[in-house]
């Protein structure tokens, strides 16, 4: 029948059309040639969010990668396991790849996926009599050296007018400056979240925080080997992708986003609304990540925190590409 | 399911089919144009910030921005980033993340500002101070970078609305061409089908066949015009008589005529003109093929005076039961007439004389055995038989028919109740 013929090619015609915008819709997959087992260590604080929520979402592509999640305390720890060869990518502070900058050079940051202005806190002891900056002078203060803390401590030193070589720093494991405070051992510590929280709820009562809201940006970047990296290319591209999925996930879902992290991490929830608000969740790579590092390292050169004269090249330890192919206007580097 | 649509329902649907594509075109246009102006106008705002953060840049990097003239360009231009933050359009929200970071950031540069404006007074020192402007200018870039994101998100959102309404508008093109399509060539086809089988239609009532034609589905006009076609059809049928009934009634009217006309009302058998007509065409066809054919002509005799003592009715009653009584001793091929008055006559084709005799005296014997009553009274009756067969000298039937007169009359000067036969 010729009716029937053409309603054959009519279905033909629509059959292929629908075929072609599948393709369209799914030709991603397409160049996907195995699934990679991918390792990240992830430091354990809510800055890792996005990390936590693309897991528990299903965010990352499980064409392209199979994603095992080991949690660490800081982002030093972090990017130490991935040195060691224990992670393929690690969760750290700028301050950490700053710091790690002056030792090596075989690293990379792909992302910066989160910033705060009030990350990194200043908790003092009631009992140790401060209550302005400048009480600081001749006091005991744990900080985690080589990470963020230890950067904020010293600019936080030199705002407020006092001399770092006035007071005594003294090294602890962020896990380990909430006991410190408590027992007294220290009449200040500069931990981040959760641990600033953490050393409050332990205190009892007998510790506050210092205002420095604002006075410094800590952003947390994903960071792997170059070697790693060059042989898993495709991996970080779809890691970024979910990152930039989780993202997407959490401004549109706060609350949502909120309940996975207190599940994930086993925290209190009035914590998180508390720090909830200090935390902006962005893919980006940007001008100002690399003066950010270099204003630290020129810092603590000249605080004599580190003994180099030479400052790292951080561009070569930027690696664009990735994230110029998943977010391309997230970068902003020239 | 087929559903008998009317054509004007079927194009009227069409046409509201067509009408709402254009609309949901026209609305997704609205809608899209709407989207762009939302788009453009964050475009807008992204701009505003990213240029009043360059003129903060600048500031930072020409002028000392802790003292007199520098601090004043520097103020007011936070003043003025600040005045562009604080009214923000409708985001989306990623772009909402952006807008808090905005604000974050503009928050810390306003602190750091007034923490260097503080160590500039109190002249602390140049390396703090240096580190603050250098602080001071990392937050502006980011400030800048938030922008540019903006800006690229707002692009990419206008770029998103424009594929998606070109893929709107392909698509609903697309379904509104195929159901067009569909439609259109449904609308042919029932039609052409329609015309076709019309056509058929008229074509067998042309021929005299009054075909029923096949019903159509999913067409109201064109299934009532089917119907009343056939249902003229029919009544066509039932009307019309065709040339050849007509012919065959003609013929089998004449045919009745003809056997009205070649018979004898009062035995019921052929006529004497009849007779002639059988008898002349028995003779040809003897001639030509040289076959025997005999003719016996049988007489009542006193038949006159039976009329007068008994009637006419017993006398015609004689009639009809004597031809009965001949009718039965012949075969198919036999012809039996009424020749004249108490006479009949037989044409027995194929029969030579002898075949002739033994008819004859087969009828007489019959006569015997059948007598005729009136009111148990028994009327005694006879023949007289004469016999011709065919010979060479005969020319006619006439001949012939004159030859068994001869006969006839030669049994009846007999005696009566005789059978003769014509010499050669």
């Amino acid at each position: 029948m010729k009716f029937n013929q053409h309603s054959l090619l009519a279905f033909i015609i629509l059959t292929l059309l629908l075929g072609v915008l599948f393709l369209l819709g799914n030709w991603q997959a397409i160049f996907y040639s195995k699934t990679e087992d991918i390792r990240i260590a992830v430091s354990r604080t809510p800055l890792s969010a996005p990390i936590y929520i693309a897991k528990d979402k299903g965010l990352f592509d499980p064409r392209c990668i199979d994603v095992q999640l080991t949690e660490v305390f800081g982002g030093k720890a972090s990017f130490e396991k991935m040195i060691r060869g224990e992670a393929d990518f690690a969760t750290s502070s700028e301050s950490v790849i700053a710091f790690q900058s002056l030792k090596r050079n075989d690293f990379a940051n792909i992302a910066t996926f989160v910033q705060s202005d009030n990350d990194v806190k200043f908790v003092i002891s009631k009992k140790s009599g401060i209550i302005v900056p400048q009480d600081l002078v001749g006091k005991k203060i744990a900080v985690t050296k080589g990470a963020a803390g230890e950067y904020f401590l010293s600019i936080y030193l030199a705002l407020s007018g006092v001399d770092l070589k006035n007071v005594e720093v003294i090294d602890k494991a962020p896990e380990a400056l909430a006991k410190s405070l408590q027992q007294g051992e220290v009449d200040v510590v500069v931990p981040w979240e959760p641990y600033a929280y953490e050393t409050l709820r332990l205190s009892d009562g007998d510790a506050e925080i210092l205002p420095s809201k604002n006075l410094y940006t800590l952003t947390f970047n994903l960071v792997a080997k170059k070697l790693n990296l060059a042989a898993k290319p495709q991996a970080a591209r779809c890691i970024l992708m979910g990152l930039k999925k989780a993202q997407e996930f959490i401004a549109k879902h706060p609350e949502e986003s909120r309940q996975i992290l207190i599940k994930r991490l086993r925290l209190d929830s009035n914590f998180v609304n508390w720090v909830w608000q200090d935390y902006i969740f962005k893919l980006s790579l940007s001008r100002s990540l690399v003066l950010n590092m270099e204003s630290q390292i020129e810092w603590a050169i000249s605080q004599g925190i580190v003994k180099s004269v030479v400052m790292p090249d951080f561009e070569h330890l930027i690696d664009q590409e990735y994230l110029m192919d998943v977010v391309p206007y997230a970068v902003t580097l020239n | 399911m087929l559903i008998d649509w009317t054509l004007k329902k079927r194009l009227g649907l069409f046409a509201y089919g067509n009408l709402v594509v254009v609309i949901l075109v026209v609305l997704t246009l609205v809608y899209s144009w709407l989207k762009i102006e939302k788009a453009l106008e964050r475009q807008d705002y992204a701009l505003k910030v990213q240029n009043m953060s360059f003129s903060l840049q600048r500031t930072i990097l020409k002028e000392d921005v802790a003292h007199l003239e520098g601090a004043m360009k520097w103020e007011t231009n936070l003043v003025s980033l600040t005045k562009i933050l604080n009214q923000p359009p409708e985001l989306t929200p990623a772009q909402q993340t952006l807008q808090n970071s905005l604000i974050t950031q503009n928050k810390s540069l306003d602190i750091l500002y007034r923490k260097l404006m503080g160590i500039a007074s109190k002249t602390i020192g140049g390396k703090i101070e240096n580190l603050l402007t250098k602080r001071l200018l990392v937050q502006v870039d980011m400030i800048v970078t938030d922008s540019q994101h903006l800006a690229a998100l707002a692009r990419n959102d206008i770029k998103k609305i424009e594929k998606r309404q070109i893929l709107i508008i392909l698509i609903t093109l697309l379904c509104g061409v195929l159901i067009l399509f569909v439609g259109a060539h449904r609308i042919g086809f029932l039609v052409s089908e329609a015309v076709y089988n019309l056509k058929q239609g008229i074509d067998s009532i042309n021929k005299r066949q009054f075909k029923q034609l096949p019903s159509i589905h999913g067409f109201e006009e064109l299934s009532r015009f089917i119907a009343q076609f056939n249902q003229m059809s029919s009544q066509l049928e039932k009307t019309t008589v065709t040339r050849d009934v007509l012919q065959q009634i003609v013929e089998e009217r004449t045919a009745v005529l003809k056997q009205i006309a070649n018979t004898d009302h009062l035995t019921q058998i052929a006529n004497r003109v009849a007779l002639f007509e059988r008898g002349n065409m028995e003779f040809a066809r003897a001639k030509k093929y040289n076959h025997s054919l005999t003719l016996l002509l049988i007489d009542c005799d006193w038949f006159k005076k039976i009329n007068e003592n008994y009637g006419h009715s017993i006398g015609d009653n004689l009639l009809f039961q004597l031809a009965r009584i001949c009718e039965r001793q012949l075969k198919d091929e036999d012809f039996l007439a009424r020749y004249n008055g108490a006479e009949f006559a037989i044409l027995l084709p194929h029969s030579d004389i002898t075949g002739g005799l033994d008819i004859a005296y087969a009828i007489k014997d019959a006569i015997s055995e059948n007598a005729l009553y009136k009111e148990e009274e028994k009327i005694e009756f006879s023949v007289s038989i004469g016999l011709a067969a065919l010979m060479k000298k005969h020319d006619s039937f006439e001949n012939m028919l004159a030859d068994a007169e001869a006969a006839l009359t030669s049994a009846k000067d007999k005696g009566k109740n005789c059978i003769d036969v014509t010499s050669p």
